[in-house]
C-alpha cells in the first residue's frame, strides 16, 4: 500500500508548481499538486443577484440558464497544474432535463394531493427511490460537462441501478440501525467512483469503512443522547403544563415552544456533531481514490467541517439567506483548500474519450432541491 | 513580437506552448516543440471566455470543439481579440454589473407587483375547471385541518335544521347542491368550503336570537356556494403561492391551504352573499330584518377585520376559552371577531342589510316552531367523529 506524503506548506498564490517532496522511510512520495480557487465573491455576488432577478422576471425559467451561469464561473475558477477546469453544460440542457422529468414530479404531486390517505405512504417509496437516482443524474450531467486540459471527465452507468443499489444500501442502514452507514456511504461512493474517469483513465476506488468506524459509533451515539434529551426536556414541560391546572395554557404554549427549539438546537448540535463523521467520511473518499497513477488526498479535519458548516449556518441564518453567495465562496474555497491531488499531472498523459451520449440534463433533482457538489464542500 | 498561448488538441491532455501569428482572416498556432501548426480561421473560432484579470480568455473552434486556446496575457488578447469580431462569441454575454442588478431588481420588482395584482384574479377563474371531486377532497382537507371536534347528529335536531335548510330552499331561484353540517365549535361562525360543504359552528346557534337569525347566516354561507367563492378564494390564495413557490423553488404550496385564511373572502363577495341571502329569505316568506339584527346585535361595526392569520386556531385551544374567567362584554366581542375575522364587515353592512330586509308577509309560516328549534338547539347531544362523518359522505354525495 503505497501512502501519498505531501509534506509541503500550503501554497496559496497560483498557479502551484508541482514540487518533489523528500522520501521519507519507505513512503512513496509524489508530487503534490494544490488545487487552486482563484473566485472573487463580488462576483459570486453579481451571478447570484443576476439569476434571482431574471429568474424572478422570467417566472423562474431563467433559473436553468442562471444555475449553469454559476457552475460555469465557479468551474472557471478552479485550477490544477496550471489550468483551469471548463464546466461545457448548457441551460437548455437543464431546461430540457426538466421538462422531461416534469411529468414524474407532476405525477407524484397529484398522486400525493388526490390518492385517499391509506395510499399515501405507497408515494413515499418511488420519492426514496427517485432521490438517488436524482443524484447520480445530476452527477452523471455535470462530470460529462466538466473538461480539464480540453479532456472529458465523465460517470457512466445507469441511475435507475443506481437507484436500486443505494435503496438497498438504505434498506440496510435502517434494519442494522445505522451501524452499516459508513459501510453503506462507501460503497454507494465506491459504486459511481469505479464508473467515473476522465478521457480514457478509469477512476478506481478501494476505500474501507472500517477506518469510519469508531468516528461513526462515538458521534452517532452522541447524536442519540442530544435527541433524547431534547425529548426528555420537551417531555418534562409537558408533563409540568399538565400538572400546572389553572394556569396550565401559558405554560402549555411555552412549553411547546420550548420543545420545537430543544429540537432545533438538538438538529444543529447533531449536524456539527456529526462533522467529524463527514471529515473522516471525505479523507476515506479521497484516500481511495485513483486515477491512473494519480492518487487523492484530503486534509480537512472535524473541526475544519464544523467550522465550515457553523460559519454558513450562522450566515444564512443572520442574514436571511443573502450571504449565500459567501457561503458558496467559503465551500469553494474549503475544497482548494483541503484536496490535494498527487502525481505528476504532466506525464499523465490523458487521451480523449468518446462523447458519453444520451446523458441529458438533471430534471429530477429539481423536484428535490437536491444540489449535488461536486467535490468537498 | 511573439505572442504565446497554451494550446491543448483536445485529443490528448499535454499542453503545448503556442505562438500566434495573425493574419488577416486567421491565425496560425505554432508549437514550441516543432509540432505541426494549426490554423484557425477567425469565423470558426468560438470565444468560451473573454480575458479578465483573473483568468485566462478561452477559445475554441468549429471543427475541433475539444480544442483550447489558453489566451493568459493581457498582451496577447489585446492583440488577438480586434480579430475575433467574426468569431462566435459565446461567453457569458449578461453584463453582471451593478448597474444592470440595479435594472433587473427594478424590472423583477415590477413584475412580481403586477404578478401579486393579476394572479390572483385569473386564478380564481380558474375554479369552474376543478373537477367537484378535486373540490370536494381539497374541502375535506380544510375542514379536518381547522375543526377536530365531531359533528352533530342527533335526529331530531337534524330534522329541524333540514327544515330550516328546505324553507330556505324554497327561496332560491334555482335549487343549489350543498352538504349540510353542524360542528360541536364553540366559535359562533359559519363557514363554507371548497365542495359546497356548509358548516354551522354550535356557537352560532347558542348566540342567535331565533332560528330566523340563524337562518340569514345560513342563507349567507349558501350565497358563498352559489357563487363558488370557497373554491375561487382558494384558487386566489393558491394562485399567487404557486407564484411564490415556482419563483422560490418550493413545493410545499397546498400545506398552507389548510388555514381558514385561505377561506376568508373579499368585500365584494361578501357583499354579494348578504344580496343573495335577503333576496332568498324575502322570497322564502322569511323576516330579513332578523338577519340584520345579527349584526347589529353584535355591535360596533367599526370593527376592524382582524388578520384571519391571527386567529386562525385550532377547535381545541379556541375551546380553551371558558377555562378562563372574563366579563360577558369581552366574551362577546370575542365572539364577534371570530365571525368577522373571517367574514369582513364594513361599516354599512349592517345598514345596507336593514334598509334591503323585508319584513315577513301577513300569515306567513313560522320557520320552525318552538319545539324544533329547541331540537335544534340540542343537535349535539348526539355527535358522530369528525373523519367518520366525512368517510360516510364519500359514499352519498348529493
Amino acid at each position: 500500500m503505497t501512502d501519498l506524503t505531501l509534506e509541503q506548506p500550503p501554497q496559496p498564490e497560483q498557479p502551484p508548481q508541482p514540487e518533489t517532496a523528500p522520501a521519507t522511510g519507505g513512503r512513496v512520495t509524489v508530487k503534490a499538486n494544490r488545487l487552486g480557487y482563484s473566485g472573487q465573491v463580488g462576483a459570486v455576488y453579481r451571478v447570484w443577484f443576476l439569476n434571482i432577478f431574471l429568474s424572478m422576471i422570467t417566472l423562474g425559467i431563467y433559473s436553468f440558464w442562471g444555475k449553469t451561469r454559476m457552475r460555469r464561473y465557479l468551474t472557471g475558477c478552479f485550477r490544477l497544474g496550471g489550468d483551469t477546469f471548463e464546466y461545457t453544460g448548457t441551460g437548455k440542457e437543464l431546461f430540457t432535463g426538466f421538462a422531461k422529468a416534469s411529468p414524474v414530479i407532476i405525477l407524484l404531486y397529484v398522486a400525493a394531493r388526490f390518492l385517499p390517505p391509506l395510499f399515501v405512504p405507497v408515494i413515499y417509496l418511488p420519492i426514496i427511490y427517485l432521490i438517488p437516482v436524482a443524484i447520480f443524474m445530476s452527477m452523471r450531467y455535470r462530470l460529462n460537462r466538466v473538461t480539464w486540459r480540453g479532456i472529458r471527465a465523465r460517470l457512466t452507468g445507469s441511475p435507475f441501478r443506481f437507484g436500486g443499489f443505494a435503496l438497498w444500501r438504505m434498506f440496510l442502514n435502517v434494519i442494522s440501525f445505522g451501524i452499516l452507514i459508513p459501510a453503506s456511504d462507501i460503497a454507494t461512493y465506491g459504486y459511481m467512483a469505479n464508473r467515473a474517469g476522465i478521457g480514457n483513465l478509469r477512476a478506481s476506488f478501494d476505500g474501507k469503512s472500517s477506518a469510519l468506524v469508531a468516528t461513526h459509533v462515538i458521534t452517532l451515539i452522541i447524536s442519540v443522547a442530544i435527541f433524547a434529551a431534547a425529548a426528555g426536556i420537551s417531555f418534562a414541560l409537558t408533563i409540568a403544563a399538565a400538572g400546572a391546572g389553572a394556569g396550565g395554557e401559558a405554560i402549555a404554549a411555552a412549553a411547546s415552544g420550548t420543545a420545537v427549539i430543544a429540537f432545533l438546537v438538538a438538529g444543529v448540535l447533531v449536524m456539527l456533531v456529526r462533522s467529524f463523521y463527514q471529515a473522516a467520511l471525505m479523507r476515506e473518499k479521497m484516500r481511495g481514490l485513483t486515477l491512473g497513477s494519480i492518487r487523492f488526498k484530503c486534509t480537512a479535519t472535524g473541526m475544519d467541517v464544523l467550522k465550515l458548516r457553523l460559519g454558513n449556518l450562522l450566515l444564512l441564518v443572520f442574514t436571511l439567506g443573502l450571504a449565500m453567495p459567501v457561503v458558496i465562496q467559503r465551500r469553494m474555497k474549503f475544497t482548494a483548500a483541503h484536496l490535494i491531488v498527487g502525481g505528476d499531472l504532466d506525464s499523465a498523459d490523458l487521451m480523449q474519450a468518446a462523447r458519453e451520449k444520451g446523458a441529458v440534463g438533471e430534471g429530477l433533482d429539481d423536484l428535490f432541491g437536491i444540489d449535488t457538489d461536486i467535490g468537498l464542500g | 513580437m511573439a505572442l504565446q498561448a497554451r494550446y491543448f488538441d483536445g485529443m490528448r491532455s499535454r499542453p503545448y506552448t503556442v505562438a500566434l501569428a495573425v493574419s488577416e482572416t486567421s491565425m496560425r498556432l505554432t508549437p514550441d516543440d516543432g509540432s505541426a501548426a494549426v490554423i484557425w480561421k477567425f469565423e470558426d473560432i468560438v470565444i468560451l471566455d473573454k480575458y479578465d484579470s483573473d483568468h485566462p480568455a478561452r477559445l475554441s473552434v468549429r471543427h475541433t470543439p475539444d480544442a483550447r486556446l489558453m489566451i493568459e496575457s493581457a498582451a496577447a488578447w489585446k492583440a488577438v481579440a480586434p480579430y475575433l469580431q467574426t468569431a462566435h462569441d459565446h461567453s457569458p454575454r449578461l453584463s453582471g454589473a451593478w448597474g444592470t442588478l440595479v435594472l433587473y431588481a427594478v424590472l423583477a420588482v415590477m413584475v412580481v407587483g403586477l404578478a401579486v395584482y393579476y394572479v390572483p384574479r385569473y386564478a380564481a377563474n380558474l375554479a369552474s375547471l376543478v373537477p367537484d371531486s378535486a373540490a370536494r377532497s381539497l374541502g375535506e382537507r380544510v375542514i379536518a385541518a381547522n375543526f377536530d371536534n365531531p359533528v352533530c347528529v342527533d335526529e331530531k335536531g337534524s330534522a329541524a335544521f333540514a327544515k330550516m335548510l328546505s324553507r330556505i330552499g324554497t327561496g332560491l331561484e334555482k335549487p343549489l347542491r350543498y352538504t349540510p353540517m353542524v360542528v360541536k365549535d364553540e366559535m359562533t361562525n359559519a363557514v363554507a368550503a371548497p365542495g359546497d360543504y356548509v358548516v354551522v359552528l354550535k356557537g352560532l346557534i347558542d348566540d342567535v336570537k331565533s332560528p330566523e337569525e340563524m337562518a340569514g347566516v345560513v342563507a349567507h354561507e349558501l350565497g358563498h356556494v352559489h357563487y363558488n367563492h370557497p373554491l375561487r378564494g382558494m384558487m386566489r390564495y393558491l394562485g399567487f403561492s404557486f407564484l411564490v413557490s415556482m419563483m422560490v423553488g418550493d413545493s410545499t404550496v397546498l400545506d398552507a391551504a389548510g388555514t381558514l385564511s385561505a377561506l376568508s373572502f373579499g368585500r365584494e363577495d361578501e357583499a354579494a352573499a348578504d344580496d343573495f341571502a335577503i333576496a332568498a329569505l324575502t322570497r322564502a316568506g322569511l323576516d330579513g330584518r332578523r338577519f340584520a339584527e345579527f349584526f347589529e346585535r353584535h355591535g360596533g361595526f367599526s370593527i376592524e377585520v382582524k388578520t384571519p392569520d391571527a386567529k386562525n386556531k385550532n377547535a381545541p385551544e379556541a375551546g380553551g376559552h371558558k377555562d378562563k374567567p372574563k366579563n360577558k362584554d369581552s366574551a362577546r366581542a370575542e365572539k364577534v371577531m371570530e365571525y368577522f375575522s373571517s367574514h369582513p364587515a364594513s361599516s354599512d353592512r349592517a345598514a345596507k342589510i336593514r334598509a334591503a330586509a323585508k319584513p315577513a308577509p301577513a300569515g306567513a309560516a313560522p320557520l320552525l316552531t318552538p319545539q324544533e328549534w329547541q331540537d335544534l338547539q340540542k343537535i349535539c347531544s348526539k355527535t358522530q367523529p369528525m373523519d367518520a362523518w366525512l368517510a360516510a359522505q364519500e359514499g352519498q354525495k348529493p
